[in-house]
């Protein structure tokens, strides 16, 4: 009997702990407050990046530390780098256990928990002089957290698609780089005509429809409440348009199952003529296909570019707010991004100004087409827009599943867009 | 003589106690509880009753990856119990050069399963060699779509685990052999039963605790297939996600800054107990013949 109720006590207690085991955080928005950087600093500053300690970074962040350290001998920063894979773990357990570097590197999705469980610093609050002095669209992605007033980020680095052409594949069929199409729907006709004459052997389509072709092709992704709303009538005949491209055998079999990634390895072993990519992926044609490169075009992606943003933030926990804000504010002005995407080719400073003096620096070490493919990015960040942070990667596996089903005509687009709003929807972040 | 103190056994079994309580029982019970919350990373947590489990009764997902790991079991269990049986007795005789077969059929075991199924992947890609020899030889016009069609990709996953385990299990098999008197197969073949007979009545018998035993093991990692059906599939569970495991759905649902936590848990708790089926059985086949053989 006694052991009984012990054994009950037990469970009772361990079921107790365990109900708390994983409340990490305080509901609700971001801590806010204007933080002055302008007098004395002094303290330890922990900068967290992801995946940046090597070889061909390293130094430039010893020197962005030292001279922001001449700058304020009274502070400390300590740089540590997070490995590649994990990262979103890293966080997790970081902001659990209430050790969120001072500053750290997150892409607007990942910032998102972070921000509705207030661990992120309000940026906006903390220095309303900062809006100006970045790029719009990566200020805007880390501004319109949904439910959250205020800004979580400073923009550091950002990068969009384009779409890359293998001419030779193309060329027998009568395609032309003057005539490569310029719209979602010339596209998807150019691949059926290419696949049916060449019996299946050149195959355009690399990649299933996902959100971005949605945000692409200007289709409403959410409605004012956060609402996913996407399965409009128009995107039921984008996904029409890929099953009947998959039908006359313009896209491999692999690609129902593929990454992001992995149209762009398509391409890079020849599987397919077309793939989508940031102006770094000529960096990659170079070294792991260059008999390819020669072939290869690139030319902007039709309709409203992707838009990848990488920021700095704040942690609201931080011990040393005032040194922590003025050193992110340090590595993300203008002088030190465009240092910064120097180094990382194929990507654009994410200040408002700044992109031609990058451009400048880096093409006359670039070959020309590597030059172009950044010509035809930084051209295209102007008009770029984000997928919603609210879209999360469980989402896109999803839609992945769901839409491979559209792809090879088991299921209608209708019935697979309604239900991967419908689940996007039962599986919002915010509710 | 003085005597031990009264804690020394406790002492003594403290270690692996407190090893068990810490990694093994408080995650277990750290599990279930989650089952019934709606836990997600950095939010309040709220109860939320077998609200996750009536979800288990309707959702499509988990059904999917029920029929999947049903399929393993149903296909796996009798391949890798009878296969190794039949190779071990082929390798068993002492005969000049043997060990190299006994080696050879033990290599898959060695190689990483990671390793072998991105091997496996480029094998049965559409480009790859096993179509490319399929077309060649005429069988057929077009590849197989061996990683995106739902029942190959099964199939290939299956005869992947299957390639693997085969050379395990035969080792486990010939050391089971190596306790069977050979009195028993000269009694036998004095009584004129032939090699079949044999096999039925003498070899099968006395194997019967490996095979037991290699039916749990098989039947409970089949339960948990992941390896295999993650990289085969690119991660994605194939299309409609119909080939997805259960091992790989309760990642799809926890993970990440937004991973459902609790209905995560609620997933690892079925697999739990749908693991057990397996043992269970077995162990009550297992009294039940000991029940029947005469004293």
């Amino acid at each position: 009997m006694k052991i009984r109720s012990t054994l009950a006590i037990g469970v009772a207690a361990a079921a107790a702990l365990a109900l708390t085991a994983c409340t990490g955080g305080t509901a609700g928005g971001g801590a806010a407050g204007p933080v002055h950087t302008s007098g004395e600093l002094s303290g330890t500053v922990q900068f967290q990046t992801w995946s940046l300690k090597n070889e061909k970074f390293t130094p430039y962040f010893e020197d962005l530390i030292t001279a922001f350290e001449e700058e304020h001998p009274d502070v400390q920063v300590d740089w540590i780098d997070q490995p590649g894979d994990g990262y979103q773990d890293k966080i997790l357990s970081q902001a659990n256990s209430n050790t969120l570097p001072d500053v750290l590197n997150l892409p607007p999705d990942i910032a998102f928990p972070l921000v509705t469980a207030g661990k992120l610093l309000d940026l906006d609050k903390a220095d309303p002089s900062l809006a100006d002095k970045y790029n719009e669209g990566g200020w805007e992605a880390y501004s319109q957290f949904s439910g959250v007033e205020g800004t979580y980020g400073l923009p550091w680095y950002l990068g969009s698609d384009e779409s890359w052409w293998n001419m030779q594949q193309l060329e027998p069929y009568g395609v032309a780089e003057e005539s490569l199409p310029t719209t979602s729907d010339g596209w998807l006709d150019l691949a059926k005509q290419v696949a049916a004459d060449s019996a299946g052997k050149v195959k355009v389509v690399s990649s299933m429809p996902g959100v971005d072709t949605f945000v692409s092709a200007g289709i409403k992704i959410m409605d004012d409440d956060s609402t996913f709303v996407f399965n409009t009538p128009e995107a039921v005949e984008i996904v029409q348009k890929y099953a009947d491209a998959y039908k006359a055998g313009a896209m491999p079999a692999e690609s129902l199952t593929g990454s992001y990634g992995g149209n762009a390895e398509m391409y890079l072993q020849g599987k397919v003529a077309y793939a989508t990519g940031g102006s770094g992926f000529a960096g990659d044609l170079r070294t792991k296909a260059p008999t390819l490169l020669e072939h290869t075009v690139a030319t902007p992606r039709p309709g409203t570019p992707p838009l990848f943003v990488q920021g700095l933030n704040v942690s609201a926990d931080s011990k040393n707010k005032a040194a922590a804000l003025a050193f992110a504010e340090f590595a993300t002005n203008q002088e030190n991004q465009v240092a910064f995407t120097k180094l990382a080719v194929g990507f654009a400073p994410g200040t408002a100004e700044g992109t031609d003096e990058v451009m400048d620096a880096v093409s006359s070490n670039l070959d020309p087409a590597q030059v172009k493919a950044m010509q035809v990015m930084f051209g295209a960040l102007k008009d770029a827009k984000a997928t919603p942070f609210q879209w999360t990667g469980a989402m896109t596996d999803y839609l992945n599943q769901q839409m491979a089903l559209a792809i090879r005509g088991d299921a209608t687009a209708e019935e697979t867009l309604d239900k991967i709003v419908q689940h996007a929807n039962d599986n919002r972040i915010d509710k | 003589m003085k005597s031990h103190r009264w804690y020394t056994p406790w002492l003594l079994l403290a270690p692996p106690v407190i090893w068990v309580l810490v990694f093994s029982l408080w995650p277990f019970i750290n599990t279930v509880v989650l089952s019934f919350t709606d836990a997600r990373p950095l939010q309040p947590v709220n109860p939320v009753g077998f609200a996750h489990y009536e979800r288990l009764l309707t959702d499509e997902q988990f059904r999917y990856a029920l029929i999947t790991c049903l399929i393993y079991v149903v296909v796996c269990v009798p391949l890798l119990t009878i296969v190794p049986l039949l190779l071990a007795l082929l390798v068993e005789k002492n005969i000049p050069g043997i060990a190299l077969f006994r080696t050879t059929y033990y290599f898959p075991v060695i190689a990483s399963v990671v390793v072998v199924a991105l091997i496996w992947g480029w094998l049965f890609d559409s480009r790859g060699i096993i179509n490319q020899a399929l077309e060649w030889m005429g069988v057929v016009d077009q590849p197989v779509a061996f990683l995106v069609d739902r029942w190959w990709l099964l199939a290939t996953a299956i005869l992947l685990t299957v390639w693997k385990g085969i050379g395990y299990y035969m080792v486990v098999y010939l050391a089971a052999l190596g306790n069977v008197g050979k009195e028993l197969h000269e009694a036998a073949m004095l009584d004129g039963a032939g090699a079949v007979r044999r096999f039925i009545s003498v070899t099968i018998p006395s194997v019967r605790g490996a095979i037991l035993l290699i039916s749990v093991l098989v039947a409970v990692s089949a339960m948990r297939v992941f390896t295999e059906l993650d990289i085969l599939s690119n991660g994605t569970g194939g299309p409609g996600g119909y080939d997805m495991s259960i091992v790989m759905l309760i990642r799809q649902v926890g993970s990440g800054l937004n991973g459902n936590l609790g209905y995560a848990a609620a997933i690892s708790v079925a697999l739990f107990l749908l693991t057990l089926v397996p043992l269970v059985a077995i162990a009550l086949l297992n009294r039940e013949k000991k029940a029947k053989v005469p004293a």
